[in-house]
């Protein structure tokens, strides 16, 4: 085949996160974060509340536990109309465990706008022990289940929230590359 | 004449695999032309198909069944996360049971046969010598979950793809023999997902085309392509999980051992509809080649001399032969002094 193509290099499956727009035709506008750092959230929450009045807007402080997220979130949404749009910050990991919960919740993705990630830290599997690592900030990165230097793959599991990581250095295990910080 | 699989041969350590002459005959060689690039190159597995071919059936059965299963229960034994299947994926398994088991007592009576009594159903695999009663649909009246009861039965990997919302997404499947991707990692994909590595098919649009085909398969019109890597060693199971095993056999070759190590990894893709849950079943059978077996035949050693030569950049690191890609085509020039 000789149909010339643009090469784009990045691994597709990373997610790419966009502006965020208020959906103010929905009837209930939530906010979510695991706390009360995020400046952008917190300017589109009054930014809203000023459009479609406070009694319209719900603020959650919602755990980055996974198990309390799912019982905190059943409690806080139980209750929400169908029209209802929901906006979250975080890191990246607490946002995608956000969305998969609700979706489990009976949410649809489109309902669901994520922020940009407030970190470039990211939560990592190993390929080789399946240990899930949280704050990742730089690849290479030792594995703390069992002790390889794993690259860390710009490949995304959403379903995870999580970036794969696979030994650098198995060709030949003499090469320790040096830390980079990661984008 | 189909050959009987009696030999019990190694995927690891000794490496004692080989191919008879009738393998190398019927081995998939997947370069129908002098350059390589990625195309959709899906087509009917219409069945059956050519006389002794890898096509004649809907799941070859050859030679190296007894030494795959063998390797298969040895990977699964060290990890068995290697076999998944999501709860919502429990009648696609049964499907899969169903379609494998029937298709295999057909097609191979001397070695499987099937007697369904109602949902009473009596399987007999003869080659590994496996013999069980159950009750179809009934998980717990198999020694095992569905998705490994049969997988251990079956040469090749199996994934079982769930569609919904217009996207394929890898919900079950057995893993042990890919070429380089973790089934744990990627379980509950979609499509695009879990191809996200894959460099320049997406820009081609080729992501977009295929997956509207494979979503429009009917039941019973089966698919099939061909994939293709290079494996240093006979090792089926090059998975990201045992990379640090065998990441260093590229560093083991020479211009005198390169034709005997590198085999030809050609993945027989085929992708069924099942007919109670809509899942997708893909099936992905490995063959395994070495060079030097594959030059035996001039047509063959010649076209992949040229491939090789001109395989772009991004598939040659992709593939990961960066290391070893030019004393490969080196050592083919031998057969292609015009080029």
């Amino acid at each position: 085949m000789t149909t010339p193509v643009e090469i784009d290099d990045r691994v597709k499956s990373r997610p790419q996160y966009g502006p965020v727009k208020l959906q103010t035709s929905q009837q209930q506008q939530v906010f979510v974060s695991a706390d009360a750092n995020s400046a952008t959230l917190q300017q589109m929450f009054d930014e809203c509340t000023d459009i479609v009045g406070p009694d319209r807007c719900l603020w959650l402080t919602i755990s980055a536990d996974k198990a309390t997220m799912a019982t905190e979130l059943a409690t806080a949404t139980a209750a929400l109309p169908v029209a209802t749009a929901i906006y979250v910050s975080g890191d990246e990991s607490y946002m995608w465990d956000v969305r998969n919960t609700l979706i489990r919740l009976g949410f649809a993705p489109e309902q669901i706008q994520m922020l940009a990630p407030l970190s470039t830290a990211r939560r990592l599997f190993c390929t080789h022990c399946y240990t899930v690592m949280e704050g990742v900030t730089h690849t290479p990165h030792k594995c703390e289940g069992c002790g390889e230097l794993l690259l860390v793959r710009d490949h995304f599991s959403t379903l995870m929230g999580s970036y794969v990581g696979v030994s650098i250095n198995a060709e030949d295990p003499s090469e320790i590359p040096a830390p980079e910080a990661l984008s | 004449m189909r050959i009987a699989p009696t030999k019990l041969e190694t995927f690891r350590d000794d490496f004692s695999y080989t191919n008879s002459d009738f393998a190398i005959e019927r081995f998939p060689f997947p370069f129908p032309q002098d350059d390589y690039m990625y195309s959709v190159n899906i087509e009917p597995h219409t069945l059956p198909g050519p006389v002794d071919s890898v096509y004649e059936h809907l799941i070859d059965v050859d030679e190296h069944y007894l030494s795959e299963m063998r390797e298969r229960s040895l990977v699964l034994e060290e990890m068995p996360k290697r076999c998944l299947a999501m709860p919502h994926m429990e009648l696609a398994c049964w499907d899969m049971i169903d379609r494998c088991m029937t298709t295999m007592a057909e097609d191979y009576p001397e070695w499987f046969s099937l007697t369904k009594n109602g949902d009473q159903w009596h399987w007999h695999n003869k080659l590994l010598k496996i013999e069980d009663t159950f009750t179809f649909g009934d998980s717990s009246t198999l020694p095992m979950p569905p998705m490994e009861y049969m997988g251990r039965q079956v040469q090749g990997d199996f994934a079982l793809l769930d569609q919904r919302d217009g996207d394929l997404f890898m919900d079950a499947g057995v893993v042990t023999c890919p070429a380089d991707w973790s089934i744990a990692f990627d379980a509950g994909m979609g499509f695009k997902e879990w191809h996200g590595p894959v460099p320049m098919a997406n820009e081609m649009g080729i992501f977009d085309r295929a997956l509207k085909y494979l979503c429009a398969i009917p039941v019973n019109r089966p698919v099939r392509r061909l994939n293709w890597t290079l494996t240093v060693n006979a090792r089926m199971d090059t998975s990201p999980e045992t990379y640090s095993k065998w990441g260093s056999d590229r560093t083991t070759l020479t211009p005198e051992n390169i034709g005997k190590k590198i085999y030809l990894r050609v993945e027989l893709q085929m992708m069924d509809r099942m007919p109670r849950s809509n899942a997708l079943m893909m099936s992905i059978r490995t063959y395994l080649a070495s060079m030097e077996d594959l030059c035996s035949n001039p047509e063959w050693a010649r076209r992949l001399h040229r491939v090789m030569k001109g395989l772009p950049q991004p598939l040659v690191e992709y593939k990961g032969l960066t290391r070893y890609h030019p004393m490969l085509v080196e050592w083919l020039s031998q057969f292609d002094p015009v080029n």
